[in-house]
């Protein structure tokens, strides 16, 4: 068992076989090895998870011991959030479950499946993850194509929004010392200075104060548009990224796994596959739909009392928090497990809040996770400059428990 | 909090906590304790970065300290905590002197009133 796990365990696969059982798959694993290098078989659950979030592998193969195990495996991981990027998967099954494993590809579970026991046909099998291969590499191309695009578009927003106020600047200073320079100039006989004066008064300063309005009513137009594209483009890139998760890891994320075992335990080989197949979500009765959600909350707070604080108020309400006292931890944290919400410190040591939120956003599963800014009335322009980075809501510390529990609710996190 | 007016800030304004964690004494209590740990610990911090004048280590310590007294309601502590990191910001040695006495004089009353209180 353990000679396949040392085979197969490169760093940064490009594809994982994910399984309950290495021996049982001895034959497929020297398929896939022959095709492609980079490949590792996973068996223990944490290392899937960890090896997924780090590497984000271009096609996942799973091959439970049932297809209603390789389900609820795909589904776990798409909950936990270590799915959310683009990947092609492959079903591995049993000839006796092949029914199964079709209607699964056709519910849009999986990519594609594939029978391994007996194994008759390799060379499908390599075509298979041929196919798998190409279409995710040139999907994960577009995603790179596509972040640097966006990313770069939005340094040049940036860059635009900060020309405007710097042109502001400076032309606001050009009429105040238009206006000063005026004050100063005196004719050279009393007639002069009095025509001077007359002329100042009636045209020079009507026109410097239209002027001073026109531009600053221009340069505010103008930041407003500009901001407003800033939006928009982060609109469309989250839209895009949205898209670009394969259907499949949204479809598995949604089933309930209890359904899951019930509906695919009861193989049956003739069954066609309009046969209805009952891994789509349903609605739940009204009151399972209200059913609290203990929502996963991460705070990062420097100052332990406040952090302490902010943890026992969410925690009373029946949330799970998790605290820490700086940025870098919490990307540590962030990018091994998924959570609902983060309350952030703006002033940190080492990394600050600005910074950290920044570096939370490249992590494939935590671009749209809801930020709550804790800091103080003080410091607006950085929360400004904060928000733009996304911030689901902002709290002056020290606030109280209604205002972070309305905060919360804001977010779509009830306890 | 507004903390720029001296003249309507308490030493310790009970309403804070309140809000912020109900009335919970025993609750209160310890978040109060664990406040003058953490004031007497930062003032011998603050004290000692003025001796060697590292004004940015001041104004971070000050910042730092400022989030618990707010929390706890330690609204004068909290603005000579804003003093003392705009003096430092500006490398004002005699400000900073100033406002490190003022907020150890401070701290002492916030102790006076959590004892009067327990």
């Amino acid at each position: 068992m353990a000679r396949k796990e040392v085979e197969h365990v490169e760093r940064h696969p490009k594809v994982v076989l994910l399984c309950d059982d290495v021996e049982e798959l001895g034959g497929v694993t020297d398929v896939i090895s022959s095709q492609i290098t980079a490949f590792r078989t996973l068996s223990n659950y944490d290392s899937m998870q960890e090896v997924l979030l780090e590497a984000a592998p271009l096609v996942i193969i799973i091959a439970m011991s049932s297809v209603s195990r390789s389900v609820e495996l795909y589904s776990k991981l798409a909950k936990q959030g270590v799915l959310d990027y683009p990947h092609e998967n492959i079903l591995l099954c049993e000839n006796k479950e092949s029914g199964i494993g079709f209607r699964c590809c056709m519910k849009s579970i999986f990519r594609d499946y594939f029978i391994y026991k007996p194994m008759y046909e390799n060379y499908r099998l390599r075509m298979i993850l041929h196919n798998a291969l190409f279409r995710s590499k040139e999907a994960s191309e577009v995603t790179n194509i596509r972040e640097e695009h966006f990313g770069r578009i939005d340094d040049e927003l940036k860059q635009l929004i900060d020309d405007a106020a710097q042109y502001h600047k400076t032309a606001e200073q050009t009429l105040k010392d238009a206006r000063e320079n005026l004050d100063q100039t005196e004719g050279l006989n009393e007639v002069q200075t009095a025509l001077i004066q007359q002329l100042k008064k009636q045209h020079i300063t009507p026109l410097l104060d239209k002027l001073e309005s026109q531009l600053a009513d221009s340069v505010n137009e103008l930041t407003k548009r500009l901001k407003n594209k800033q939006i928009s483009v982060a609109e469309l890139s989250a839209l895009l990224t949205e898209r670009s998760i394969p259907n499949t890891s949204h479809h598995a994320s949604q089933i309930k796994e209890a359904r899951v075992v019930t509906a695919v335990k009861q193989p049956s080989y003739d069954d066609s596959y309009e046969d209805h197949l009952d891994l789509e979500p349903k609605p739940e009765p009204e009151i399972e739909e209200r059913k609290p959600k203990n929502a996963k909350i991460m705070v990062v707070e420097d100052n332990e009392i406040y952090r302490e604080m902010i943890s026992k108020i969410l925690r009373d309400e029946g949330h799970n928090v998790e605290s820490v006292s700086s940025g870098l931890t919490a990307i540590k944290m962030l990018r091994k497990q998924k959570y609902d919400l983060i309350f952030m410190d703006l002033f940190m040591p080492e990394l600050d809040g600005y910074n950290t939120t920044k570096n939370i956003r490249n992590i494939p599963n935590c671009k749209s996770i809801p930020i709550i800014a804790l800091t103080s009335n003080k410091n607006k322009d950085l929360i400004r400059k904060w928000a733009s980075l996304g911030l689901a809501a902002y709290i002056a510390k020290p606030s109280t428990k209604q205002s972070i529990l309305k905060a919360v609710e804001k977010c779509n996190v009830h306890a | 909090m507004d903390i720029s007016n001296l003249d309507n800030l308490q030493v310790l304004n009970e309403q804070v906590m309140l809000e912020l964690l109900g009335d919970d004494t025993s609750e209160i209590n310890s978040f109060r304790q664990q406040f003058l740990h953490q004031a007497k610990s930062s003032l011998q911090k603050i004290a000692g970065f003025y001796r060697e004048q590292q004004f940015k280590q001041i104004k971070d310590e000050a910042h730092y300290l400022k989030t618990s007294a707010k929390a706890i309601g330690a609204e004068r502590c909290a603005y000579y905590l804003q003093q003392l990191e705009d003096a430092s910001l500006e490398l004002d040695k005699a400000q900073c002197k100033s406002h490190i006495q003022s907020l150890s004089s401070e701290i002492k009353g916030v102790f006076r009133a959590c004892s009067a209180q327990t």
